[in-house]
């Protein structure tokens, strides 16, 4: 008997990509037969497998067969002799922290580009704290299999004449510092820099939808780059015979050129309605509120304000030097005051209020409540906050009552006319007076009461997740008027609009409930996932701005539901969508100090014309400018 | 087990190197410094190579032992400290512990204060001292010397019996140290000794401790001395004795020149070596316990030393194993030596507090086999530590000694051990031991012992002893490993691939979206219907719920859930097939550990125990107990929860037929049930893990040769068996027409709102203790072929999906008898209402309120057709439980508000019973198997089955039939609760059969009274006290 442990361990993480690959679109009877070609254009510490290495690695598969082919062609130049159906041009670049592996195919129409497969990576920390890069071999092998097994169910693309040059100054360019400051000083001398970031425009533009060739097509692109201090500019300018659309974006970080390319070759044209974005961050970015020219929104689990004039940051929760024990308060919101204004809050671990201006907290409770809707405010500066089981009102910071629930608070609380109202997972609704906390009225509805609970003239309106309900009951009794199964739960809380009740479920569907009856009187089912619902108070009307799975940005009309103007963002939106009175349609270009960090990327689009905007987030931490001025 | 692979990576490691220590730190981040702490150890455990190594060097390693200190009289009179005593003031009388007990009222005269002993007033401490012969003596006082201020204080030396007069006084603490005079200039005019060389060479701090010495005669004899002071800030803490002029004491905390402090070794052959032959040692040891280190990663090892170039006639140079010895974990650790040249005899060890002849303290003989010895060493500092009762002498404490024991002794114990337990029993050699289910065990003594080792565990019943000799395998028959290589692949290993490495990687990705296609294709609906999205190209793997989930988050989390466990299946296949490219009958496995499911976690949904198996991805069921008649046993009887271990082991290999395996853990007590439980579940291979001996192992906790009672415990074991072998291990056990679910969907679900797999190994128990053989199956076994194969079904579990809930209902229909607990299938997996539930189960189910439960909660019933009348404990898990509404069915229980509990209806030709709480939570908190709940939970089980093959008396106990053209076997295990007087009266055993029988016998006890009534054999077997296991053989 022979034991033996070739491996053990408790987390499988990441080596689980390793795996021998099962069927994902069923084995093909006769596996293709690849020329694999490999290109090392990075500018890091990386060592990219060669030709060969790939071709042993696929040897280990059944999808494919696989020969190296040496050339020493560009990356984009199909070896001769070589079948261009069968060359798979294997380009590895990088910068700083991040690399980025692609796959390229280029038997489309005369040559052009037909699989642009990307792998990002970065530096793996490997026990010690030292950083490696380690190529993930088996990432992108994978990745190349879906690729070139997809290829047929590909979107057709438009063919897109590319070419990457060189950024030439022209008298209408934006004005870029003359001087050697860090923007211009050159870590990476630019003919280091200029052959990958060329591979990866031709990859963004494929993933922005575009089909690029070097052949003549009826559309064709110039993208310029400019070579900085690990950054690149790029302004690229789409023709489409006589017109002629250009869209700038200065100063991308060197580890993010991938994914502003993108969007730059996706937003050149203006008919998805961007004009604009920054990424502020690389993390999930969720907007809050539009306030005074300002922007809130959460990034790295942190408050950020932004000045909207600026585009700086004026003040942020997230400490400039972190402690090693160092963690972010978990949950921040907004609140609108009676007046309308916004009011940013901290849930945990106390509630607090920021000052706009400055960030500075005020403590308004010195109670956690660990969701939006387990505290409101009242008119006269009252706080209701319920955590757990204990139901408290505040004011002015201090306890006015406490009480003790025997079950946990699972719907509001509510400020409504004297009474706190609030539910519980067990059904019970009760009010207590918000002198006192004596219980007014108590009543038993279907169970799992969550969410908001609305006030909704003499009527509070509740939903119920076990029901999947929305409930309307008697403000003073609490006697049930009607119940409005809407078959989900809710993804926004209930809005009042005039007579009527917008439902937003998280079914796809979109109601309007009389508020009188309960009857539903008009009901949208969406295509897809519902990101967010926001009712924007554009005029003359409001409207209401959904989010989606698909990356669009819809407005609808509060009173029909009826579509009125969609943006086609594109990217994995997160969070609601914000409206702005007033706003450039580009991101103000800072005036960078050379003493600061500037890790914002800016874009100029053209003069800066202001008008009524959407502005939306994405899970990328990109932020982008919808502008209305065009169908206002 | 995490603990125990024999390689790891290609690693050899040497005999006896605590392997454990890599296989434990398996996770990717901790490899490197686990590694390093390997290289390390490795360096100080012999190897071939350190040895040749070592021969290259010039001369023996040299020990700077203050010879430049002793200003070159390196002998001196060295000779004469062999008559030294040390002795600390700490252990006197009178003296306050640095950390007094609360309740300590005793009165005392000096205290402790962090390892110096200062007066609390003018009163005096002493201790008793053996002078052992007459002579002069030098008495040095360790205390504190200033430069401005004396501090006196007296020594008296006063003979224990004789004339008070002889009573020898002296004034330590009258001198100051000299202003601006090194050490060696204050030696020479004071009479004090430094304690390194950089005191010696350095002007002493204004305060420092020295020893002050006083040269006086003393008669052999007993003497008391002691110390008195009035100044409150004398500090003192330790008196030395010896006729040694040259020998300077010393507490440095530089290690070299700190000579009272200190573990010394040395190493020869018994007979030396022929001449000009030399040798080499190279000795480390290993640890049982893990020893902190500043890295964070616990220590298994520690190197001791090295020496080379020895005379084979010569003792080699002392070794300071210091480091290694006093801070050691535990209580002790095992010493191995390796010897260059010498491969076999005796050889000598002596130990000794300083690296000279004279203060040689201890010494052992030990045989040598293949150039190894063994010994275990004892932990911490040697020198006395407790007050002396009696006068003594001497530096270290002889009686700590006692712990150094050679590994001859160490085993002889374990042969003794072995031999007693079979005296005990009364069985003969000639005792059947099983041959074909398969008893494994390693055999790590060394191998001058291993033979005899391989014997005993052979005698033991255990039939495959990794490592025995050939001689022996082929005398004891044992299995010689030649049809099957079996190949660990993984350890306590975990099935979830996290969702980020899923989203992150193309291909994983790509194979998520095909796998939810093919789950709305599974269901009849499209992708859209089903997820909510018209394309699956922007779903992603969930890792989470969001807080308020909508229907399609539900049912993208579930399958993503279940996704993230079938991407890790294909990395094992793999594995699978390159061991099978390899070995010739391949037989590879990963080993389940209970800790993540039902100890230190609480679902599968880490970890599945299912999966792999099912899947082909591992083709050897593999698990582990770490049982105890503790918290580890999960609160069950004598470890019955084994048996729930090894059910789940048998269900994960039962689809594809693969053999099973189990580590037995008598490491953890209770060999025989354990045993017992797993050959019952239908276990191939009981790895009883593991005998070391314990000083083979880095880890103590994973050996049973210290224990005692295992060796009689596994004797029983396997000669309870051994009788019965052919018919358990060629026949057939009886068919489970039982079934429990061990429903994953509600884990993924529903894992937050009440934990259920404990109430389902409960029932589980429950249902064996009532001789109802059952098998545990997961939701993938509801289909109509799988499910036809079982005539009931314990249902538990909040969530199942919609399809598998209508081949219930629909084999309900057929006859099945299906019961439910609290909140059984109320929502399907996506934690949807089921509203198919409330037809089947003809109720109504709406969870009580936590305000509202109470522990007292109780529920009753009156005697019924289904249940006989009962009153008892509701004990539901943190008391979730469910008020039933029938809608159709009968009510059959209430709880004491009044409020229904339980229901039952007849379903076509079936009947569903459905229980508002958790009948195996119930039973394990009402008494288990002799409780009252007992009776209740089996009656309508009993009921619908019939009687059982075979019935047993005794309730508290598991009874497994097994058939062969050969005979019958009955196996009997006693799980009677430990706080329980068993009944001395004689059980009954009753077996259906229409088979001739002629003879029935107790494996362990011989031929048994029978008789024949109908169609049931029936038989009186042992008593409940008498019982622990036994296999009774129908013949």
């Amino acid at each position: 008997m022979i034991e033996l442990c070739i491996w053990s361990r408790r987390q499988f993480g990441w080596l689980v990509a390793a795996c021998v690959l099962l069927s994902v679109n069923g084995l093909q009877a006769e596996p293709p037969q690849l020329a694999v070609s490999s290109f090392a254009l990075d500018a890091i510490s990386l060592t990219p497998p060669t030709a060969q290495q790939v071709v042993t690695q696929l040897a280990g598969e059944s999808w494919c067969q696989a020969t190296a082919t040496e050339t020493k062609g560009a990356w984009n130049q199909v070896p001769s002799g070589v079948d261009r159906q069968q060359w798979i041009s294997l380009v590895t670049v990088g910068f700083n922290g991040q690399a980025d592996t692609y796959a390229f195919m280029f038997d489309g129409p005369e040559g052009a580009m037909s699989m642009a497969m990307h792998v990002p990576f970065r530096e793996v920390w490997l026990p010690g704290g030292v950083a490696a890069w380690i190529f993930p071999t088996d990432s992108v092998l994978g990745a190349l299999r879906v690729s070139y097994q997809d290829r047929s169910s590909q979107p057709t693309r438009r063919l897109l004449k590319l070419s990457v040059v060189p950024w030439e100054d022209a008298p209408d360019a934006p004005a870029v510092t003359k001087s050697a400051n860090l923007d211009d000083a050159q870590t990476l001398a630019p003919e280091l820099v200029f052959p990958p970031v060329a591979v990866m425009a031709h990859a963004a533009a494929f993933a922005a939808g575009w089909q690029p060739t070097s052949a003549e097509a009826p559309v064709s692109a110039t993208c310029q780059v400019k070579v900085e201090d690990q950054s690149c500019s790029f302004r690229i300018t789409l023709r489409t015979g006589a017109a002629e659309q250009t869209l700038t974006k200065l100063h991308v970080p060197w580890e993010t050129y991938h994914e502003h390319l993108v969007r730059l070759f996706r937003f050149i044209e203006s008919s998805h309605g961007v004009s604009d974005f920054v990424q502020v961050t690389r993390q999930p970015t969720e907007l809050l509120s539009l306030h005074d020219g300002r922007l809130a929104c959460l990034m790295n689990h942190e408050l950020a304000v932004f000045d909207l004039k600026s585009g700086k940051k004026a003040w942020t929760t997230e400490p400039p030097v972190k402690p090693a024990n160092y963690l972010p308060v978990p949950q921040y919101g907004w609140l609108k005051k009676e007046s309308g204004e916004a009011r940013l809050i901290r849930y945990r671990p106390t509630l607090a209020e920021f000052n706009w201006e400055t960030g500075k907290p005020t403590p308004l409770a010195p109670t956690a409540a660990d969701l939006r809707h387990r505290f409101s405010s009242g008119a006269s500066g009252e706080l209701a906050a319920a955590n757990g089981g204990v139901v408290a009102l505040h004011r002015q910071g201090k306890s006015v009552w406490s009480e003790k629930e025997a079950d946990g608070v699972s719907a509001g609380p509510s400020l409504a006319g004297t009474d706190l109202i609030f539910g519980q997972a067990t059904g019970r609704l009760v009010a207590r007076s918000s002198k006192d906390g004596k219980i007014r009225w108590q009543s038993r509805l279907p169970g799992s009461l969550y969410g908001q609970i609305v006030p909704a003239g003499d009527s509070l309106l509740i939903f119920s997740n076990a029901a999947e309900a929305l409930i309307a009951v008697d403000i003073a009794k609490g006697t049930t008027r009607w119940q409005c199964d809407v078959a989900d739960v809710l993804l926004e809380a209930p809005v009042v609009v005039g007579n009527q009740v917008l439902l937003v479920t998280k079914g796809n569907r979109l109601l309007l409930v009389e508020l009188a009856s309960g009857k539903i009187h008009k009901a949208v089912t969406w295509p897809t996932w519902l990101v967010s619902a926001s009712v924007i108070n554009t005029r003359p009307k409001p409207l209401l701005a959904c989010a989606d799975l698909n990356g669009a940005v819809t407005l609808l009309s509060l009173s029909d539901l009826e579509t009125t103007r969609t943006f086609a963002v594109g990217a994995q939106l997160n969070g609601p969508v914000l409206l702005a009175d007033q706003l450039s349609n580009a991101w103000p270009l800072p005036q960078a100090a050379e003493s600061e960090e500037n890790l914002l990327a800016e874009i100029k689009s053209g003069p800066g014309k202001s008008g009524p905007a959407l502005m939306a987030a994405d899970v990328q931490g990109f932020i982008y400018i919808l502008p209305l001025s065009n169908s206002e | 087990m995490c603990r125990h692979p024999n390689s790891v990576e290609g690693i050899v490691f040497p005999a006896g190197y605590p392997h454990s220590t890599l296989a434990a730190s398996a996770t990717v981040g901790r490899v490197v410094p686990v590694l390093a702490a390997v290289l390390l150890l490795v360096t100080g455990i012999t190897s071939a190579q350190d040895l040749e190594d070592l021969d290259k060097q010039d001369k023996p390693g040299e020990l700077d032992i203050l010879d430049d200190l002793n200003e070159g009289k390196k002998q001196g009179d060295l000779a004469a400290m062999r008559l030294s005593h040390l002795s600390l003031i700490d252990t006197w009388q009178a003296v306050r512990p640095e950390r007094p007990a609360p309740e300590d009222k005793q009165k005392y005269h000096w205290a402790n204060t962090r390892g110096t002993i200062s007066p609390l007033g003018d009163q005096p401490i002493s201790t008793l001292v053996q002078v052992p012969a007459k002579g002069r003596y030098r008495v040095y006082l360790r205390h504190v010397l200033t430069m401005t201020e004396k501090r006196p204080v007296t020594m008296r030396i006063v003979p224990v019996e004789g004339d008070a007069e002889s009573t020898l006084s002296h004034d330590y603490g009258t001198i100051v140290l000299l202003d601006g005079e090194q050490g060696k200039e204050q030696e020479a005019q004071l009479p004090i000794r430094v304690e390194s060389q950089l005191q010696l060479n350095t002007i002493p701090d204004r305060e420092m401790a020295a020893w002050e010495y006083w040269d006086v005669e003393l008669d052999r004899g007993a003497y008391r001395v002691s110390l008195e002071s009035k100044k409150p800030n004398v500090q003192v803490n330790a008196v030395f004795i010896t006729p040694s002029l040259n020998f300077r004491p010393s507490f440095s905390p530089l290690g070299k020149d700190n000579t009272l402090q200190s573990v010394f070794m040395r190493f020869r052959p018994a007979k030396a070596l022929p001449k000009r032959t030399q040798y080499a040692v190279s000795a480390g040891l290993t640890y049982h316990w893990p020893r902190p280190t500043p890295s964070g990663e616990p220590s298994w090892g520690h190197p001791i030393g090295t020496a080379a170039a020895i005379p084979g006639d010569a003792w080699s140079p002392f070794i300071n194993a210091t480091d290694a010895v006093v801070p050691g974990p535990g209580p002790w650790s095992t010493c191995r030596v390796g010897l260059q040249n010498v491969r076999e005899g005796q050889a000598e060890v002596q130990f000794a507090w300083y690296p000279h002849d004279a203060a040689v303290v201890h010494s052992l003989k030990t045989d040598i086999a293949a150039g190894q010895i063994m010994f275990r060493v004892p932990h911490g500092p040697l020198y006395n530590r407790a007050p002396a009762e009696k006068p003594r002498w001497g530096v270290w404490n002889v009686e700590h000694l006692k712990g150094v024991i050679p590994e001859e002794d160490l085993v002889t114990n374990y042969f003794n051990w072995a031999r007693e337990a079979a005296t005990e029993m009364g069985l003969k050699e000639d005792h059947p031991r099983p041959r074909h289910l398969l008893f494994l065990s390693s055999c790590r003594v060394g191998e001058a012992h291993r033979e005899q080792a391989a014997e005993m565990l052979a005698r033991l019943g255990v039939n495959w002893v990794a490592g025995a000799p050939p001689k022996v395998i082929e005398r004891f028959g044992l299995y010689d490993e030649s049809t099957m290589t079996k190949i660990k692949i993984g350890d306590e290993i975990a099935t979830y691939t996290p969702a980020s490495i899923i989203n992150g990687s193309p291909l994983l990705l790509a194979e998520f979206r095909v796998y939810l296609k093919q789950q709305a294709e599974l269901q009849g609906l499209t992708v859209t219907e089903l997820f909510g999205a018209p394309t699956l190209e922007r779903l992603t793997c969930m890792a989470n719920l969001p807080e308020n989930p909508g229907r399609f988050e539900r049912r993208l989390y579930y399958h993503s859930h279940r996704f993230c466990h079938q991407a890790t299946i294909a990395e094992y296949a793999k594995a699978v097939k390159d061991a099978e490219s390899k070995h010739k009958n391949a037989a590879v496995y990963n080993n389940y550990s209970p800790h993540p499911v039902f100890l230190t976690g609480d679902t599968m949904n880490g970890i599945d125990w299912f999966l792999l198996c099912r899947a082909g991805a591992q083709t050897l069921g593999w698990g582990e107990d770490w049982a105890t008649g503790g918290s580890w046993g999960l609160g069950t009887d004598r470890t019955q929860c084994v048996t729930f271990y090894a059910a789940i082991v048998e269900a994960s290999v039962r689809k594809k037929g693969y053999p099973s395996g189990f580590y037995v853990g008598s490491n953890c007590g209770y060999s025989a049930h354990k045993i017992f439980s797993c050959v019952s579940q239908g276990i191939d291979i009981m790895h009883l893990y593991d005998w070391g001996p314990i000083d083979a192992w880095a880890e103590g906790s994973n050996s049973w040769s210290e224990a005692q009672g295992e060796y009689k415990s596994v004797l029983i074991g396997t000669h309870a068996l051994g009788p019965a072998d052919e018919i358990i291990a060629k026949g057939q056990r009886e068919r489970r027409r039982t079934a429990v679910l061990y429903n994953r969907a509600h884990e993924i679900m529903n894992h937050a709102t009440v934990r259920l797999n404990h109430d389902w190994m409960w029932t589980f128990l429950a249902l064996r203790s009532a001789q109802i053989p059952v098998d545990l199956i997961i939701e993938e076994d509801l289909t109509p072929k799988e499910l036809g194969k079982y005539d009931a079904l314990y249902l538990g579990g909040l969530n199942l999906e919609q399809r598998q809930l209508k081949v219930v209902s629909q084999w309900v229909k057929d006859g099945g008898l299906l019961i439910g607990s609290g909140g059984s299938a109320m929502y399907d997996a996506y934690n949807n209402l089921n509203p198919d539930t409330v037809e089947l189960f003809g109720a109504r189910q709406t969870v009580v309120a936590a305000s509202t439960v109470t522990a007292e909660d109780s529920v009753s019933f009156a005697a019924s057709s289904i249940y006989p009348q009962a009153k008892f404990k509701v004990s539901a898990p943190s008391g979730h439980r469910y008020i039933l509404e029938p809608t159709a069915a009968q009510p059959l229980g209430k709880y004491a508000d009044g409020s229904c509990a339980a229901v039952s209806q007849t379903v076509g030709q079936g009947r569903t019973i459905l229980l508002g709480f958790y009948p195996g939570s119930a039973y394990q908190a009402e008494g288990r198997a002799l409780g009252p709940v007992q009776p209740w939970v089996v009656k309508p089980f009993l009921k619908h089955l019939g009687r059982q093959r075979a019935e047993f008396s005794y309730p508290a106990s598991e009874v497994t039939l097994f058939e062969h053209p050969s005979g019958l076997a009955v196996m009997l295990n006693n799980f009677t609760p430990g706080s329980v007087n068993a009944s001395s009266e004689p059980t009954q055993l009753s077996v259906a059969t229409d088979r001739k029988i002629s003879e029935v016998v107790s494996a362990l006890r011989g031929p048994l009274k029978w008789k024949r009534v109908g169609d049931r054999i029936e038989v009186e077997t042992p008593s409940a006290a008498e019982l622990v296991v036994d296999t009774i053989i129908l013949k």
